[in-house]
């Protein structure tokens, strides 16, 4: 599978990385009904480790067209919803789908992979996006990681968006927090997660 | 406990940290929980929230100092990154900033 996919791989990742990302849609025509299926690899560069940033596996997330429907049976992996976010837990993985009469033509899935790595020239985090014709044997081209959401809703903060103060309590008896004290003057790293503070 | 390790680094860039608490929380309380974690950054509570349809809860933000959003790095416990790393991220973008708008001043 690794052999016969890597010679269509044709985005190779940022900078110094020699990381692959790819796919492809398995031989013959897309027919409404019929079972098919895409095959995803990402292959990291070599000495370069996702575990060794802290971070279990790449993540793929698909971003899927009308008249798609991806087959995959869910697995137990926690905060994972399959078969539309997933880890990449193996080097090369095949998606099943089936398609209907509402495909348009031309539709494309986004595949969107997030990876933090590590390796002798330092870290790296990935988010890259990849756009898969649904047509047989098309291979993926580059898309915009900026093009997907970040999370479940619309609304939520891309890249390039820009923040609005807020102000919000820190503690009884104590003036409450503006944003607006630092937004537009200073960088800021905001976090809202609690297990990193 | 991983950020406050680094955030020293952040403050020798005057990188700002702001975390925000979307869990219920007494505000009476608050200031023996920040004691607890040692967090010297400001620790604010959404208790309504209010930032939800904008922040992500499992994202953690870089806001550069004209407010735009410039990274977002995902911190769900599946694929937590090490601050450390963060921080290089960031202090990559600030850099290259940095020498474009010297290459900038220069044309």
């Amino acid at each position: 599978m690794i052999s016969s996919l890597l010679p269509l791989v044709v985005v190779a990742l940022a900078g110094a990385d020699d990381s692959t990302f790819g796919a492809r849609m398995a031989d013959g025509a897309i027919e409404a009904g019929a079972a098919h299926t895409f095959t995803v690899e990402f292959a990291p560069a070599e000495g370069a480790s996702a575990s060794d940033a802290g971070m279990s596996h790449p993540f793929l997330q698909l971003d899927v067209p009308a008249g798609v429907t991806l087959t995959e049976e869910p697995t137990n992996e926690q905060f994972i919803s399959v078969p539309y976010e997933r880890l990449m837990q193996a080097r090369s993985v095949e998606i099943p789908f089936v398609v209907d009469d509402t495909l348009a033509e031309g539709a494309t899935i986004g595949l969107v992979l997030t990876a933090y790595l590590s390796g002798d020239d330092g870290s790296h985090f990935l988010r890259r996006r990849l756009e898969l014709p649904v047509t047989g044997g098309a291979s993926a081209r580059e898309g915009d990681a900026n093009d997907s959401s970040w999370g479940p809703d619309e609304q939520l903060l891309n890249i390039g968006d820009t923040v609005t103060g807020f102000t919000l309590p820190v503690a009884d008896g104590v003036e409450p927090f503006d944003l607006g004290t630092i937004v537009g003057k200073r960088p800021l790293f905001l976090t809202t997660y609690r297990a990193h503070w | 406990m991983q950020l406050q390790s680094q955030q020293s680094r952040f403050e020798s860039m005057d990188i700002a940290i702001v975390a925000v608490s979307q869990e219920e929380v007494d505000l009476s309380k608050a200031p023996e929980m920040a004691a607890k974690t040692g967090a010297e950054f400001p620790v604010v509570h959404d208790l309504k929230h209010e930032l939800a349809p904008q922040f992500d809860r499992t994202n953690a933000y870089f806001i550069d100092a004209q407010g735009v959003v410039r990274q977002i790095f995902p911190m769900s416990s599946y694929m937590r990154p090490s601050m450390s790393l963060v921080f290089q991220e960031i202090k990559a973008t600030l850099i290259a900033d940095e020498k474009a708008a010297r290459e900038a001043g220069e044309g």
